[in-house]
């Protein structure tokens, strides 16, 4: 009884200070409690080590506990909507890749939020390609070498996707070349590597950390990426678009926050990232994912998240992809 | 054969042996015992919060702790397994069935003694297994595609009733309701979701823990406190009794080099690696034994064999990691996180480039299985003991750490309404003596069965030939096909007996 009566003052008294709290967020000594980065993957999953990395480097920039917040579930909406909802006051950052935040509001039915009207871009933290890749010991030198392969074979070819990017990457290629190749899923893109290996998979349409690594250890051979521009971690591969497939589908990472959030935090934030992006340590800890930093205002990466959300419509359009 | 291997553990010896590895050795093992232990807090996540806190640490170190945190926590697991029938992973499931039903008849320390020990031998030869045989093994893991992961499923699926001690048709129905219960969620191929109903936290599926907590632990628990004030089993805590026996070691340890030898073989394959390889030396335990009957009330064949084979399996899937750059479950892929956070990129490269810290990380399992028999033997007293904490302070506290821990995991109040859910319906499923062993493989198994074949189906253009073109595929087949016949012929011949009595 006594425990039961304490435990509802306690809970009261959490409930108070938020409800106080509201309307009014002083951005002038912002940050002055715990900050919550929010990861749509599970604890351990996808790539949650990213969003630790950056709990990490960012707890002696705020001096401020940091905690990462696991948020998984439905293709990183579940996350989506919990920064959606969250209060607009800079404690509650969404680190998550801005194009899959994109892509999801063509990828489902119904959206959980209107991610234009209900998120905004604070910084952006890297660009990351996908890959046109084959098994290191077949014929294929090149993009070219392959379309004219693949022409002849027909339907008969297959190929490997894992992820949306990949999916829409496949669908941009066989559009432009004009093949029939049968497209073949994979949940990740390491379950494809027997298959790729084996010579029933003739491509495939991956995601550079696997990529580059089965390439480090000589399975594979990059053909291009996928980026509208060359990476200068790999400043070696072609794009699609230079060897006549246009395309730009680019990953790219960013830290973002609920739309009402007010310019000086939202300016801050992307001080912090910018900081943190621009240090040796998390350059190299970026290329080792297969991507670059990228640095940019949060006016120009307010303006990368619209042009994405309009374009992964026209990709689910032209993929023929049923949505969620 | 290349001895080389001799004298490449040597360096792998040198460098583990140093003063700070094996303290952090010890730190893993350690902690991986103490998640273990507790229900719910499993390995993943723990790994997962102490990445960032290895950045700083030399790679050999931090491997050597996450390391110790894995096997610690398959040693931990079984802890619970048997003590209060609540599996800490999917490769622990197998020794609730008769690790508990030993703890139940006061032979809690006998069970915990033989899986410590069975599972030191099967950790001792997955090491030297790894070092010498490696290399080639990874590539027999390389020829299993779409058809043969499909067959070996298939294979899995099939040996899943056996786990059931009773009614063979019940068990078949436990699988079937598994694999249902498994394609909720997305669907790989076309990326539609299934069984949804629109519940945005179903897309990705069931998640484990609610299902096997749920399943197993609550409803373990509630059995009990229904019994109500029935005598409990009761707790030696002797000396004599908390030790295997001589008779114990003779009971158990041809299962235990059976379990290490299919233990090591399965573990190499990615996803269920561990999983299949505990319950095949499950089946094939119960297969062998004079008197099948005694599975499932407490034989000690059935904790020996299966928690050998999980150890083992669980050495032998760092083989695709270290080797091909494969991640074969998601431990071993939160260990490829951290070698790529330390600029190592995991492959066979790892090997040439920097052979102190493969060698060091294989020398470096033996030493955390031998810490963790050290650490675990003494606790046995200390575990046993647990059963006698009254069941008012003891069943809120594992409540407690099971919500706390599915809670953890993801911070979502939907996974523990599933658990509650699927408290009630293995409840219900209990009162019609149905056993939840096999639903939970078919859960599994189910998911990777159906991906495979529909890919092997994509990938032939629908030709079911596809299962016929390699030999392991057929072998699987052949195997499948083999142990349906063994289930059927005596329920053939019992049916004939009841027949020739009336």
């Amino acid at each position: 009884m006594r425990a039961s009566s304490r435990l509802l003052c306690f809970a009261l008294a959490l409930l108070v200070p938020g409800a106080a709290a509201a309307q009014d967020y002083p951005s002038r000594d912002y940050p002055r409690q715990d900050i919550r980065l929010v990861c749509a993957f599970p604890a351990g999953g996808g790539a949650d080590v990213l969003v630790r990395h950056f709990a990490e480097k960012l707890r002696p920039i705020v001096n401020r506990t940091v905690i990462v917040e696991n948020k998984a579930g439905a293709g990183g909406n579940i996350a989506t909507e919990y920064v959606a909802r969250a209060k607009p006051d800079g404690y509650t950052i969404y680190v998550h890749a801005g194009s899959a935040v994109a892509a999801n509001q063509s990828l489902f039915k119904k959206p959980p939020v209107d991610v234009l009207r209900d998120i905004r871009v604070a910084a952006t933290i890297n660009r990351q390609p996908f890959m046109l890749v084959v098994d290191a010991r077949s014929p294929y030198k090149t993009v070219a070498d392959l379309t004219a392969a693949m022409r002849q074979k027909g339907d008969k070819a297959s190929y490997a996707t894992s992820a949306p990017t990949g999916r829409i990457m496949g669908e941009l290629y066989k559009t432009a070349m004009d093949l029939k190749a049968v497209e073949v899923n994979y949940r990740t893109a390491s379950d494809s590597l027997n298959e790729m290996m084996s010579g029933r998979i003739d491509y495939g349409m991956h995601e550079p950390v696997f990529a580059l690594a089965q390439a480090r250890e000589g399975r594979f051979r990059i053909l291009a990426v996928g980026t509208g521009k060359r990476l200068d971690a790999l400043p070696d591969q072609p794009t699609m678009t230079e060897v006549g497939i246009p395309m730009d589908l680019t990953v790219w990472w960013a830290a973002m926050v609920p739309a009402a959030t007010p310019k000086p935090i939202v300016d801050k934030i992307n001080a912090w990232f910018v900081q943190m992006v621009s240090s040796e340590e998390t350059k190299t800890f970026l290329n080792n994912f297969g991507g670059d930093p990228n640095i940019s205002t949060p006016e120009q990466a307010q303006a990368l998240f619209e042009r994405d959300v309009k374009a992964w419509g026209d990709y689910v359009r032209l993929a023929r992809i049923e949505p969620m | 054969m290349d001895f080389g291997f001799l004298q490449n553990l040597a360096t792998g010896f040198g460098a583990a042996l140093s003063f700070n590895n094996l303290g952090f050795a010890l730190m893993g093992c350690l902690l991986g015992t103490l998640i273990g232990v507790l229900p719910g807090i499993g390995p993943i996540p723990t790994i997962a919060m102490l990445l960032p806190i290895t950045f700083g640490l030399d790679p050999l170190s931090s491997l050597i702790m996450l390391a110790g945190i894995y096997y610690g926590a398959q040693y931990g697991g079984s802890t619970t397994s048997i003590l209060v029938n609540i599996p800490g992973e999917a490769s622990s499931i197998v020794t609730c069935i008769d690790g508990h039903q030993m703890a139940k008849q006061g032979r809690a320390g006998v069970a915990l003694g033989v899986a410590a020990l069975g599972s030191f031998f099967a950790g001792c030869v997955g090491t030297v297994f790894i070092a010498a045989f490696g290399p080639p093994l990874a590539s027999i893991a390389q020829e299993f595609n779409a058809p043969e992961n499909f067959s070996l499923m298939l294979l899995g699926l099939v040996t899943a009733v056996v786990l059931a001690h009773g009614s063979v048709i019940k068990a078949i129905g436990m699988v079937l309701v598994g694999l249902l219960f498994g394609l909720v969620g997305t669907d790989v191929n076309s990326g539609l979701t299934r069984y949804t109903f629109g519940v945005s936290e179903l897309w990705d599926g069931i998640d484990f823990l609610p299902l096997v907590i749920g399943m197993f632990g609550i409803v373990e628990i509630v059995r009990n406190l229904e019994r109500g004030t029935l005598p409990r089993a009761q707790i030696y805590t002797g000396l004599r009794e908390l030790w295997p026996s001589v008779q114990d070691f003779k009971d158990s340890w041809r299962a235990v080099l059976r379990g290490t030898g299919l233990g090591s073989i399965l573990g190499i394959l990615p996803g269920g690696g561990a999983v299949l390889a505990a319950f095949a030396s499950y089946t094939v335990e119960k297969k062998l034994a004079a008197d099948p009957s005694r599975f499932g009330k407490g034989a000690i064949e059935g904790v020996a064999g299966p928690e050998s084979a999980n150890n083992a399996a669980a050495q032998t899937s760092f083989i695709p990691l270290l080797t091909l750059g494969l991640p074969s479950n998601a431990i071993m892929a939160l260990m490829m996180g951290a070698m790529i956070i330390h600029g190592i990129q995991p492959g066979s490269a790892v090997m040439t480039k920097r052979p102190d810290l493969f060698w060091g990380m294989v020398a470096s399992m033996w030493i955390g299985n031998l810490m963790l028999l050290v650490i675990n033997f003494p606790l046995i007293g200390i575990w046993v003991r647990l059963l006698s904490v009254p069941y008012r302070l003891l069943y809120p506290a594992i409540l407690l750490f099971c919500v706390i821990g599915i809670y953890a995991t993801n911070t979502n109040i939907a996974q523990l309404v599933m658990t509650a859910v699927f408290a009630l319906f293995g409840y219900i499923l209990v009162k019609f003596e149905c056993e939840p062993a096999p639903l939970v493989l078919g859960f599994i198994l189910g998911p990777l069965m159906e991906e495979n074949l529909r890919r092997a189906l994509v990938i032939s253009r629908g030709d079911p030939k596809i299962f016929l073109e390699s030999w392991i595929s057929i072998v699987l087949l052949a195997l499948t096909v083999l142990v349906i016949v063994l289930i059927v012929l005596p329920q053939i011949r019992k049916s004939r007996e009841q027949a020739f009595q009336e």
